[in-house]
């Protein structure tokens, strides 16, 4: 709660300054959201924590490379988005994890719930099945597809944002996007067909 | 379906997670870790960062590596039978070699912070992940051991504490086991004798020396001790012909000299030129003759030396393993990240060793010899 009160911005300036203390109060600030997309990116826990903190590691040895223009948060999942971009594919491919596959968190053993959204009409039919369906299209696709659709649709990025962050242009964001898009409706066309 | 629909699709299967427990220790550890090695390597490697900026990367990077690697695989020890640590300080004028007390035929362990690599063997279990806190507190069928610390220490006796990690010989699982101990140290040497009691936590205070008791990748336990602690260092850039003779004559070198890499690592430039690190923990009465004879198999622009004081961070990283015991201790979670950072430890400590130099030989191909 402590740390609530501290503004971020003097932090960062005290990290940028090389301020070991300082730094790993911005760990224990951002490290659940640059964990959150650590893991989406993977799908794997071990991965993402690897992920993650070599996303912290490599933020302390730039930080001086931060200029604060943009939010630091926003830095950190660029500096995890382009890390897991440029990672090698591993052997084993597949980095998907089953829904049923429970989440380690504070509390120990959690199992994975799907937001339980049977007021909303549209989402009558997404059943754990058709979930997993979904689940294991968005990890199917290329990596920069992947990317740029969870920062957009999950994180909700703006398009320029995640320009910046995969130092492309927004035409190529839209584009990858698109195709994100295209490849899971196509997935999930075939699900509803059978 | 359709864009609104998949986000929100998304959204319910991508949830906010929380970072594991420990994530942020291990991340200050690494970083910890790095900025020791990166000191460290900072003057070594000076000019091969102005000439060549993107070995420099490559060398950080594969130093901040090996540091990594010397954490994988780690497992915290355990004597065949349990280990407890001790409160009653041994007579005065004790030493390493004058182990005073063993009870009957139970085991013995005898620590020295000297060099805590060069200890008796003992029985190493399979590391667990989660340790069962009720089993902690059983004490019966104990037996005694005894753990002897040499280290010299100050005018004024200081208080000592002694961390063991043990395992349990019925449950399977390691068992941590915490005391707090205050030995005599009128002959400037420190020890501790075992006893059965209780597991004790007791915060530790300022100018303590901090004990634990570990595994490294080797099976022997380790103590890690505050203490200052020096990283002297000598390396020698040399440009060769080829590579493969390069290494071939080094490996030559290393027999002739009775030496062994511990690290080793390549790098293919994007030119398609390679780079080859080999480092070496090395007695200091060998080090400056092997690199000098290594640096005459090729163009060398001499031999830097280096000398850091770690003794901050590496305090550091004890106090974060401290931490996490008594995280253990308590949640009974934790153990991988416990010997990760032993590993570390021990990595820094085997490097900071009175009376070695950490030799670093970087190989370049391109000169025609």
């Amino acid at each position: 709660m402590e740390l609530l009160r501290l503004n971020a911005a003097d932090i960062v300036k005290s990290a940028s300054r090389g301020d070991i203390a300082s730094f790993e109060q911005l760990v224990l600030m951002y490290q659940d959201k640059v964990y959150s997309l650590s893991l989406r990116l993977t799908g794997q826990a071990q991965d993402a924590e690897d992920l993650a903190q070599e996303v912290f590691v490599r933020a302390y040895r730039y930080m001086n490379s931060f200029r604060g223009d943009s939010d630091f948060g926003t830095w950190l999942h660029r500096i995890a988005v382009n890390t897991w971009l440029n990672q090698k594919r591993k052997i084993q491919p597949s980095s998907a994890y089953s829904l049923d596959e429970p989440v380690y968190s504070d509390d120990g053993e959690v199992k994975r719930e799907i937001a339980d959204m049977s007021e909303e009409p549209e989402s009558v039919l997404l059943s754990s099945q058709m979930s997993e369906k979904l689940h294991r299209a968005v990890e199917s696709l290329p990596k920069d597809q992947k990317a740029v659709l969870l920062l957009r649709e999950v994180e909700d990025y703006t398009y320029e944002e995640i320009a910046g962050m995969m130092d492309c242009s927004v035409g190529t964001v839209k584009s990858r996007l698109s195709r994100a898009r295209d490849a899971l409706r196509k997935s999930f066309n075939g699900y509803a067909e059978k | 379906m359709d864009g609104e629909m998949l986000r929100k699709n998304l959204k319910a299967i991508y949830k906010d997670v929380k970072a594991p427990v420990g994530f942020s220790s291990r991340v200050m550890v690494k970083i910890t870790a790095e900025t020791v090695k990166m000191r460290s390597s900072d003057k070594s490697f000076g000019l091969m960062r102005r000439l060549r900026p993107a070995i420099a990367i490559a060398a950080s990077f594969i130093l901040i590596t090996a540091i990594y690697l010397a954490g994988v695989g780690m497992r915290v020890f355990a004597p065949t039978e349990d280990l407890r640590t001790a409160e009653s300080p041994l007579p005065d004028a004790q030493t390493i070699n004058e182990v005073p007390y063993v009870n009957g035929d139970r085991p013995v362990l005898i620590a020295e912070t000297e060099d805590p690599l060069d200890l008796p063997p003992v029985t190493v279990y399979p590391a667990a992940e989660k340790i069962p806190l009720a089993e902690s507190a059983r004490t019966e069928d104990v037996p005694d051991v005894v753990a002897t610390v040499q280290t010299p220490v100050s005018d004024t006796p200081v208080d000592v504490r002694l961390v063991a990690v043990t395992e349990d010989s019925n449950g399977g699982f390691p068992v941590p086991a915490l005391r707090e101990h205050k030995p005599a140290a009128t002959n400037g040497y420190s020890h501790a004798i075992s006893s059965n009691k209780p597991v004790e936590i007791v915060p530790l205070v300022e100018e303590q020396a901090a004990f634990v008791l570990s595994e490294a990748d080797i099976p022997h336990p380790s103590v890690f001790m505050s203490r200052r602690r020096v990283i002297d260092s000598l390396s020698v850039n040399v440009s060769v012909g080829t590579i493969n003779n390069a290494l071939r004559k080094i490996d030559e070198r290393e027999r002739l000299f009775g030496v062994s890499a511990d690290t080793e690592a390549t790098e293919l430039r994007a030119d398609g030129t390679i780079v080859v690190m080999r480092s070496y923990v090395l007695p200091n009465a060998i080090a400056n003759a092997f690199v000098t004879n290594v640096s005459a198999i090729g163009s060398s622009d001499g031999i830097k030396r280096n000398r850091v004081d770690i003794t901050k961070d590496y305090n550091r990283m004890l106090d974060i393993h401290r931490d996490f015991l008594l995280n253990l201790a308590g949640t009974g979670q934790g153990m991988r990240d416990l010997n990760e950072i032993a590993g570390k430890l021990v990595y820094l400590d085997k490097r900071a060793k009175d009376g070695v130099k950490n030799v670093v030989v970087w190989l370049e191909d391109g000169v025609d010899f």
